[in-house]
């Protein structure tokens, strides 16, 4: 049987949840431009996804990317 | 160096000012030299919690608007000589202080104390910011409720883009009997939801509410044991914290709830 207190903790947990799914959906714009800036210098760019997963843990975003091809390897920057 | 903690909760009438002035006065009793600073700005109540709003000539906004010198602005406490109060003012005047002026006059305190407490107002607009500017630590205030707790989490978002070296939380107004029926949402539960350590407890106590309305402070009883256990985390970095439910438990402890039930 719930207790009031398990009721409360599972409601505060998904309000907490939601509040913090509504700046992730902004970031991930910003972040998809910039790292579409960044792999620009490397390859061709065909699809780029970011996707994020909000918990009570944090959060964890992923990025996938579809290349046509890699740029010449000669001008990529040194390993310093 | 005074170590500068802000007391905040985004909340209002969570018992910021209350946690505030009580964890000032057991610092000042274990022998340090406390600064209780109001930067609640026209919601002034700080002077009143500690029972001074009879000494005050002048305030942290006098001071920033260079009326007076700090040291004329601070209000030592009779009963406790190594507390101090700077009070704030009592009309709103916010749109001409800046957190910078409030970082200033708490520059000009730190070499004088050991620690500076700092009173947020509740929200989380200029205000608030203004207060969490000059502190390098930061304690959230909430109670065991829904609406508290979902205010404190969006606190810490906006703390986490302030360079602060801890961040810790106090439950306060936690119900023992209320835990125990399991009516309550219990501290530790509020810590994991929160993501942040529990630095004090402090128990739901008549006294010190009905002490606060006359500007005094108890000297035994169940919040004051939790206050002082709460400056001693403070101030060691323990984690010690009061059980609000021992009170409720035994043969005894069964009656009394069933009293307070029924009352």
């Amino acid at each position: 049987m719930f207790t009031i207190a398990d009721i409360g903790s599972k409601r505060l947990e998904k309000v907490l949840v939601k509040d913090k799914t509504e700046d992730p959906k902004r970031l991930a714009e910003i972040l998809k431009s910039d790292v579409l800036n960044l792999l620009q210098n490397y390859m061709e760019v065909e699809n780029l996804n970011v996707n994020f997963d909000v918990g009570l843990d944090g959060y964890k975003f992923s990025i996938d990317v579809e290349a046509k091809r890699i740029k010449v390897f000669g001008i990529l920057p040194n390993k310093s | 160096m005074a170590r500068k903690i802000v007391l905040t909760s985004g909340k209002g009438g969570v018992g910021k000012t209350t946690v505030c002035a009580n964890l000032g006065v057991r610092l000042s009793n274990l022998g340090f030299r406390v600064c209780l600073v109001d930067v609640d700005i026209g919601l002034n109540n700080l002077d009143v919690i500690m029972g001074v709003e009879n000494k005050v000539m002048f305030d942290i906004c006098d001071v920033i608007r260079a009326k007076c010198r700090v040291k004329q602005a601070l209000i030592q406490d009779s009963r406790y000589p190594s507390l101090y109060i700077l009070p704030s003012a009592h009309t709103n005047i916010n749109g001409n202080i800046t957190g910078e002026n409030v970082k200033n006059v708490i520059d000009m305190l730190d070499q004088s104390f050991d620690y500076i407490l700092i009173d947020c107002p509740a929200g989380v607009d200029a205000g608030f910011h203004r207060a969490v500017f000059s502190a390098n630590e930061a304690l959230i205030v909430v109670t065991p409720h829904i609406s508290s707790i979902r205010d404190a989490d969006k606190v810490l978002t906006i703390l986490s883009s302030y360079n602060l070296f801890s961040t810790g939380l106090v439950v306060n107004r936690v119900r023992g009997d209320l835990l125990l029926s399991g009516d309550m949402i219990s501290v530790e539960k509020i810590s994991e939801l929160l993501g942040v350590k529990i630095v004090g407890v402090i128990p739901d106590d008549d006294e010190v509410s009905t002490l606060s309305s006359l500007g005094a402070f108890s000297l035994n009883s169940a919040g004051t044991r939790a206050f002082s256990l709460l400056a001693e985390n403070v101030h060691n970095g323990t984690r010690k914290v009061y059980d609000c439910t021992l009170k409720y438990k035994g043969f005894m402890g069964a009656i009394r709830r069933t009293i307070k039930k029924r009352v």
